[in-house]
């Protein structure tokens, strides 16, 4: 082989390692366990939070009001004006496994996220 | 102009390159899950699907819902349940196949459960108007009144007219019971229909773990702490091709003078069941069967519900009573792993 040719070879393979190697170093920072707190009403997404933020979320439809407050970490049912207020008593969430529902409101707030090692594919109840 | 003596060897060589570039190029592989969470049935549903990328798929899963709930709720005004509710005393109203084929099992676990499970107290359940706005703690003659207008033994099935019949006037089916069960084992039914293999489905609680994970592995379901009103568990099943429901005193409930009136009625006293019993989960490979035992056991009890469960082949139970303590049948035993301290397994 020519030097020409071997140069050649050697730059495509330095191009490819480059590649390679940032391709890695991007998945690693996105595994920064990255949480995002999503809220649907109705069934559709209302509004996407990252749950490492503080916030309030106010929601007033037909079938009623809710507040749902993200804080650093974790997120609840601050406020609702259905009769049991079920969804206020299941207190904090952080889990990707958890979830806070409002049936009468329709409204139910999840987080997505790289899920925690060893954690359940679901809870019957 | 690059001259290339060995034409063969080069090639290889840059194909490799090629390929270890473009192995680069592909993200880190995730796994594809694909999933949808919507309301049907009253409640919450959410399929996760790890074998298949079809939003189609998806699409007729829902629709499939859907179209239960309009056959079957009671809430909706010109469902065939309703329909039969409208007319009972009257006449008997021809149904689907799918909802003649319901209530009769339902029926059966009526006369299996010697009434523990009974589709036919709609009088009381209104009455009562538990999970609604009305929900209160009706007169004791009121619930008498309420009771004379149950009996799954008045319930008149006819198979040649594929015809449901209720014989008094004011008389009400009610199938919360059980059709949250048959909507799952649908959902099952659709997904083999179209070779998945690995999927969990979690109709308001009610869990079918299809297949196994992509990895080989059991699904792990958690078990709902009865007490915790978040949703943590007090104990993990590791199953695999089976559905797992759980009936629950702590589910839907209103609290009245420091008194808690839940959604699971005995059928005896038109009042909500009140036994030793905190929640029952039966575990097994068909969803309506679960859901209708689950029932039947919670108002069973551990003693009666236990036995009922054992004379059933390839279904299992956990009954988690008042004072913490946990009931499991042999068949769970080794699938079962309790993880909270607070209670004990008995056995």
């Amino acid at each position: 082989m020519r030097k020409k040719e071997l140069i050649l070879i050697g730059i495509i393979l330095i191009i490819a390692c480059g590649v390679y190697g940032l391709n890695i170093y991007l998945n690693r920072l996105d595994e920064g366990h990255k949480k995002t707190v999503n809220i649907f009403i109705e069934g559709k997404l209302f509004k996407s939070v990252d749950i490492d933020t503080y916030e309030e979320v106010k929601i007033d439809t037909e079938y009623g009001k809710n507040i749902v407050l993200i804080d650093r970490g974790k997120v609840r049912m601050k406020e609702a004006s259905c009769p049991d207020n079920v969804c206020v008593h299941m207190g904090w969430i952080s889990k990707t496994i958890q979830n806070i529902v409002c049936l009468p409101a329709k409204v139910h707030v999840e987080i997505a996220g790289k899920e925690e090692i060893g954690e359940i594919d679901a809870v019957a109840k | 102009m690059i001259h290339f003596m060995k034409c063969k060897t080069k090639i290889i060589i840059l194909s490799f390159l090629f390929i270890f570039i473009c192995s680069g190029c592909i993200s880190d592989k995730e796994e594809k899950i694909y999933e949808r969470t919507d309301y049907a049935l009253g409640t919450i549903n959410k399929i996760k699907i790890f074998d298949h990328d079809s939003k189609e798929l998806l699409d007729i899963l829902f629709e499939r819902l859907n179209d239960i709930e309009n056959k079957m709720s009671v809430n909706i005004e010109n469902s065939e349940i309703s329909n039969i509710n409208n007319n009972a005393g009257d006449t008997p109203i021809k149904v689907s196949e799918e909802t003649f084929k319901l209530v009769k099992k339902a029926v059966n676990f009526c006369e299996l459960s010697g009434g523990a499970f009974d589709i036919s107290l709609g009088p009381v359940i209104k009455l009562w108007g538990i999970g609604t706005e009305n929900q209160r703690v009706p007169d004791k003659s009121e619930i008498t009144k309420a009771l004379q207008l149950t009996g799954y033994k008045k319930i008149i099935i006819d198979s040649e007219n594929q015809s449901i019949f209720l014989k008094d006037k004011g008389m009400a089916l009610d199938l919360g019971g059980i059709a949250k069960g048959h909507a799952a084992d649908e959902i099952k039914r659709i997904l083999e229909e179209n070779n998945v293999r690995s999927a969990i489905i979690d109709l308001g609680g009610n869990i079918i773990a299809h297949g196994k994970k992509t990895d080989g592995t059991e699904w792990k379901v958690g078990i709902q702490d009865p007490y915790s009103e978040r949703n943590d568990y007090l104990g993990i099943l590791s199953v695999s091709d089976s559905t797992i429901v759980t009936s629950g005193a702590y589910e839907r409930f209103f609290i009245e003078n420091n008194v808690r009136y839940h959604h699971i009625f005995d059928g005896k006293t038109g009042y909500p069941c009140d036994n030793e019993v905190m929640s029952v989960t039966i575990v097994s490979d068909i969803s309506e069967d679960a859901d209708a035992l689950s029932t039947a056991c919670f108002v069973l009890g551990v003693e009666e519900g236990m036995k009922l469960i054992d004379s059933l082949p390839g279904t299992g139970c956990i009954f988690v009573t008042k004072d913490n303590k946990i009931y499991i049948s042999n068949e769970l035993k080794d699938k079962f792993q309790l993880t909270s301290g607070l209670f004990t397994v008995i056995g």
